[in-house]
C-alpha cells in the first residue's frame, strides 16, 4: 500500500509543472483583469508574483510598469521599463511609454548624444528580440556551412558565383547575430542600469564619509552603473557626470524590486 | 512753616539763578507701600560740581548705591541706562526703600558749584501701608509701560533674572501666542546674547523686535525692590497643529556688574574721584566684579485648539486673523488665447505667511494658470499684518461669454470665534475668437497617455538559457567539426574547382593578351623573328594555363590530341596547331614575309578570344 502511494506521487510529479503554468496563467489573467478594473495595486500584486515563479518577460515587466505608472510609482516604472528593454530591446511598446514617461518627468534633460557606432550598434540590438537573434543565429549555424560546402563542391562558374555570394552573406549574418545574442546574454545577465529610488539623492565624490557632494540626482533618473562597492555604486548620470551613490537610494536593475 | 521756608528758598535760588544753574531733585513715584523701594535723582544742570552734600533721608533707609555721574564726555551707564547724556548734567541717584507709614519730605541737597552752593528743591512722599506705588509722571526716568508679568520669582538674593510671558496660554490653531522676554536686572549688565530664533516643530516662529535695535527698558519694583527692567526679546508663534505644546525655555548669557562691597559707601569714591581725579580709571572706582550668568526663562506650555468644525465654510482653507478679501480682473473682453489677470487681494491681520492659494474653479474653455503670489508683510507688536496677493493666470481657448464665479474666500477670527466669508460677485467675461495663432482649442487637443499592456500570457521558455549551455556547445561543435570533417575528406575533389585554378584560367586570357601585345609591337618595328618567337610562346602559354596541361607533356605534333582530349571543338584545334605550324616555320624560313606576320596576329587574338567565348 506503501510503495503504491510512492509510485502514484512520482507519476504525479510532472504534473506539478503543469499546475504550476496554469497557475501562472491565471496570476497573469488576473493581473490584467484587475489592471481593465483599475485595480491597479491587486494588478502589481498578480504581476510581480510571476518573475518569483520563473516567468520572466518583457511584456510581463511590460505591464508591471504600467500598472505602477497609474499608481504613480514613477521610479517602479521606469525600473520596469528598462526591465522590459533589457528583456527585448525591440519591445516597442516598452520604448514608446518609457520615452514618454522620461519626456513627462524630464522634459528639459539634456543628455550625451550617443556616438555613430553606438547609434548603428543600437539600431541592429533593438531591430529583433534577442530570442529572435538567437534563433537567427541558430539556422545560420546549419545554414552557412552547408553553402560553404556547396560553393566547394558546384562545378559550374555560375553556381559558385552564387554561393560565395550567400556564404559571404550568411557569415556576415552569422557574426553579427552570433555578437548580438552573446551580447543579449550577458546584459541580461550582468544589467548595469539602475534607476534613482529616493527624492533628490546627493552624488558624492566617493564612497563613504569623505568627499563631497557633487550634484543631486532627482527621482526616477536612469544612471549607468560603472562599478559596485559594499553599500556604494559608482554611476555615470544621464548628462555624463559620474559620482557615488548609497546603494539602498537606487532600484539595481539586477536585482529584484523591493 | 518750614517747608514754606525752604520752598521761598528754592523760589529764590531758582529765579537768580534761571539763566545759568538748575538743580532740581525728583522721585521716580509719589506713593509706595511700605518695604518698596523706589529712587530719587538730583539733577545739576549748567554747572561743574565740586561738593555735594546729600539730605539726610529721614524715615527711609538707604539701599541703593548713591551714584555720581560727572560732567565731561564719557558716559556712565548704570543698571543699563544711560544716566550721564553729557552736556554738562549730573545726577546723583539715591535708591531709597520706605521704612514707615506717614508722609515723609526729603529734604534738598546742597552743591557747591563756581564757589557757590546750590540747594535743591525737596520732595515728599507718601508711604501706604499697603496697595501699589503710585508712579510720579513728571519723573523724568519713569518711562516704563505698565507691566503684566505673570511670573515673577522670588529673586531676593539673585542679581538678574529672565522671564518669559506668553500673551495667552490656550489659543486656536493659526492663532498667534507673543511671548516677551524680559531681564530684571538689579545690577548693571554690560552684555548679553540671545540666540538666534530656533524653529519649534509645529510652529511658525516671527520675531517682532529687530535683535539688532535697542531693548525696551524701564523700572519695576517687585518685593521692594527695584529692578531695571528690558524687553530683550519678543515672539509670534504661529501654531500649525492642535495639542500641548511646550515651548522650551530660553537662555542668554549675560555678564553682570557686581558691586563689590566697600563701594556701597557712596563717598569713597566720591572722594578718591576729587583727591586724584586723573590716578585711576573712574569706572574702576565703581568697584564691581564682572560674573557671567546664563540666565534661563522657563519653559511655557501652549494648548493649541482645534478650529471649530461648526459653521466651517466649504471655502475655508487655513486662514486665521483678522481679513479682508477682494478680486479683481484686469479686463472683461478678450480674444481667445489672450491672458487675463485675476488678482485674490487679502489683506489684515493674522497667519497670511500661511495662506495657500484657493483653487478657483473656472467653467471649461478657460484655462487657469498656477497663480503667483505677492506678499507685502509688516511686523507689529501683534503679529504679522500686510497683503497677500494671489496673482491667477487665465487663458481663454474657445469664445464665447463666461461667468467667473461667484467664487468666496473665507478665514477664522479667533478674537469672535466665528468664521467669516467674503464673497465675491460673479465676473462676466466675453471672449472673442483670437487670429488663430492662439494655443489650440481644448476639443481636440491631443491627450497623451501610455500605451495599453499586453494581455497575451508569456511564455516561460527562454531561448536565452540555451545560450552558451552544455547543448549549445556541442551542437556549435559538432556542426563546424563535421564541417571540417568534409572538407578534409573531400579535398582533392575541391581543389580541382578551387578558386585558384578559376583565377589562373582568367588570367590566361590576360597573359596572352600582353604577349600578343607585345608580339604586335614587334612587328610594327619589323621584328620579323622576335615576332614569331614571341607568338608562338604567348600560344603555348595559352594552352598550359588554360588548360592546366604541363608544358613538358606539349609539343607541336601532340597538341591537338591534348586540345580534344580536354573538350576543345576539333575547328579550334585545328587552327592551334596550324598557327603554332604557321610561326615554327616562319621563324626557320630565310624569306621574309611580312604580310603574313599581320595575318597570323590576327588569327591568333581571334582564336583566343573563341576559345574563351567557348568554354564559358
Amino acid at each position: 500500500m506503501k510503495k503504491l502511494s510512492i509510485i502514484i506521487f512520482a507519476l504525479c510529479l510532472p504534473l506539478f509543472s503543469v499546475a504550476e503554468d496554469d497557475y501562472a496563467e491565471l496570476l497573469f489573467e488576473q493581473g490584467v483583469t484587475a489592471y481593465n478594473a483599475e485595480n491597479y495595486d491587486v494588478a502589481i500584486t498578480s504581476f510581480r508574483k510571476l518573475p518569483e515563479l520563473g516567468y520572466i518577460s518583457a511584456d510581463l515587466y511590460y505591464n508591471l510598469g504600467n500598472a505602477y505608472y497609474r499608481e504613480a510609482e514613477f521610479a517602479n516604472t521606469i525600473w520596469c521599463y528598462e526591465k522590459a528593454l533589457l528583456l527585448n530591446p525591440s519591445h516597442d511598446d516598452a520604448k514608446f511609454n518609457l520615452e514618454f514617461l522620461n519626456n513627462e518627468l524630464f522634459s528639459d534633460r539634456d543628455s550625451v548624444p550617443p556616438s555613430f557606432f553606438n547609434e548603428i550598434w543600437n539600431f541592429l540590438y533593438t531591430l529583433f528580440s534577442p530570442t529572435t537573434w538567437i534563433i537567427l543565429f541558430l539556422i545560420l549555424q546549419l545554414v552557412l556551412p552547408a553553402l560553404i560546402l556547396i560553393f566547394f563542391f558546384s562545378a559550374s562558374r555560375k553556381k559558385r558565383r552564387m554561393f560565395f555570394y550567400f556564404s559571404v552573406l550568411a557569415l556576415f549574418l552569422y557574426l553579427i547575430s552570433l555578437c548580438i545574442s552573446s551580447w543579449a546574454y550577458y546584459s541580461i545577465n550582468n544589467p548595469s542600469k539602475a534607476v534613482i529610488k529616493n527624492l533628490s539623492v546627493p552624488v558624492r565624490s566617493e564612497p563613504g564619509q569623505g568627499g563631497t557632494n557633487i550634484v543631486v540626482v532627482e527621482q526616477a533618473n536612469t544612471v549607468q552603473i560603472l562599478d559596485r562597492s559594499e553599500n556604494w555604486l559608482k554611476i555615470e548620470l544621464p548628462d555624463g557626470n559620474v559620482g557615488w551613490i548609497l546603494s539602498e537610494y537606487a532600484l539595481d536593475l539586477s536585482r529584484d524590486l523591493p | 512753616m518750614r517747608r514754606l521756608a525752604f520752598f521761598l528758598l528754592f523760589m529764590w535760588t531758582s529765579l537768580i539763578l534761571w539763566s545759568q544753574v538748575e538743580f532740581t531733585a525728583s522721585s521716580n513715584v509719589i506713593s509706595v507701600p511700605v518695604g518698596q523701594s523706589f529712587s530719587i535723582t538730583y539733577l545739576l544742570k549748567g554747572a561743574n560740581p565740586e561738593t555735594f552734600t546729600k539730605p539726610s533721608f529721614n524715615g527711609f533707609r538707604l539701599i541703593g548705591q548713591q551714584s555720581y555721574t560727572g560732567g565731561g564726555s564719557f558716559q556712565i551707564i548704570i543698571n543699563n541706562q544711560v544716566v550721564n547724556d553729557g552736556g554738562g548734567e549730573n545726577r546723583w541717584i539715591f535708591s531709597l526703600q520706605a521704612v514707615k507709614e506717614g508722609t515723609f519730605t526729603i529734604g534738598p541737597a546742597k552743591v557747591k558749584a563756581g564757589g557757590q552752593v546750590y540747594s535743591s528743591n525737596s520732595v515728599e512722599i507718601t508711604v501706604t501701608k499697603g496697595g501699589n506705588a503710585v508712579a510720579n509722571n513728571n519723573s523724568p526716568q519713569n518711562n516704563s509701560s505698565k507691566n503684566s508679568s505673570t511670573q515673577t520669582k522670588n529673586t531676593n538674593n539673585e542679581y538678574a533674572y529672565l522671564t518669559a510671558t506668553p500673551d495667552k496660554n490656550s489659543v486656536f490653531v493659526g492663532e498667534p501666542v507673543i511671548v516677551s522676554y524680559r531681564i530684571y536686572t538689579k545690577v548693571d549688565i554690560s552684555q548679553y546674547g540671545v540666540d538666534k530664533t530656533e524653529s519649534m516643530d509645529g510652529f511658525w516662529i516671527e520675531d517682532l523686535v529687530s535683535p539688532s535695535s535697542q531693548a525696551k527698558t524701564w523700572n519695576e519694583t517687585i518685593n521692594g525692590e527695584v529692578y531695571l527692567v528690558g524687553e530683550i526679546r519678543k515672539i509670534a508663534l504661529y501654531p500649525q497643529n492642535t495639542g500641548t505644546y511646550t515651548i522650551p525655555a530660553l537662555d542668554v548669557e549675560a555678564i553682570l556688574q557686581i558691586p563689590n562691597q566697600e563701594a556701597n559707601n557712596p563717598f569713597d569714591f566720591f572722594n578718591k574721584f576729587f583727591s586724584d581725579p586723573f590716578g585711576s580709571d573712574p569706572f574702576k572706582g565703581i568697584g564691581s566684579t564682572q560674573e557671567k550668568r546664563i540666565l534661563s526663562s522657563t519653559p511655557i506650555s501652549i494648548n493649541v485648539k482645534p478650529l471649530p468644525e461648526h459653521g466651517k465654510p466649504e471655502s475655508f482653507e487655513n486662514a486665521v486673523g483678522d481679513f479682508d478679501a477682494s478680486i479683481k480682473i484686469n479686463k472683461k473682453r478678450c480674444l481667445t488665447g489672450e491672458g487675463l489677470i485675476l488678482k485674490l487681494t487679502v489683506t489684515g491681520q493674522g497667519n497670511l505667511m500661511l495662506i495657500d492659494a484657493p483653487e478657483l474653479e473656472v467653467p471649461p474653455g478657460l484655462k487657469v494658470y498656477d497663480p503667483e503670489t505677492n506678499d507685502d508683510f509688516s511686523i507689529n507688536i501683534n503679529g504679522i499684518n500686510g497683503i497677500r496677493e494671489f496673482e491667477y493666470m487665465l487663458v481663454p481657448e474657445i469664445a464665447g461669454n463666461y461667468k467667473l464665479g461667484p467664487w468666496e474666500f473665507s478665514w477664522f477670527n479667533p478674537q469672535t470665534g466665528r468664521y467669516e466669508t467674503q464673497e465675491f460677485d460673479a465676473i462676466n467675461l466675453k471672449v472673442a475668437k483670437g487670429s488663430g495663432s492662439g494655443p489650440s482649442s481644448g476639443t481636440n487637443e491631443v491627450k497623451q497617455d501610455i500605451r495599453y499592456i499586453h494581455e497575451k500570457s508569456p511564455s516561460r521558455v527562454m531561448l536565452l538559457e540555451f545560450m552558451f549551455s552544455t547543448v549549445f556547445w556541442i551542437f556549435f561543435s559538432l556542426i563546424w567539426l563535421a564541417f571540417f570533417i568534409i572538407l578534409y575528406f573531400m579535398r582533392k575533389h575541391i581543389k580541382l574547382r578551387s578558386n585558384l585554378n578559376e583565377f589562373k584560367m582568367k588570367m590566361a586570357m590576360r597573359v596572352a593578351k600582353n604577349r600578343l601585345k607585345k608580339a604586335n609591337k614587334f612587328s610594327k618595328e619589323g621584328k620579323e623573328n622576335e615576332f614569331f618567337q614571341e607568338l608562338s610562346h604567348a600560344m603555348w602559354l595559352y594552352i598550359t594555363d588554360k588548360f592546366t596541361v604541363p608544358i613538358s607533356d606539349l609539343s607541336v605534333d601532340n597538341v591537338k590530341e591534348t586540345l580534344l582530349s580536354n573538350g576543345i571543338e576539333e575547328d579550334l584545334a585545328l587552327r592551334f596547331t596550324e598557327i603554332l605550324h604557321a610561326c615554327d616555320f616562319a621563324r626557320f624560313a630565310p624569306v621574309s614575309d611580312k604580310g603574313n606576320m599581320k595575318d597570323l596576329y590576327d588569327k591568333a587574338s581571334k582564336l583566343i578570344v573563341d576559345v574563351q567565348t567557348g568554354t564559358k
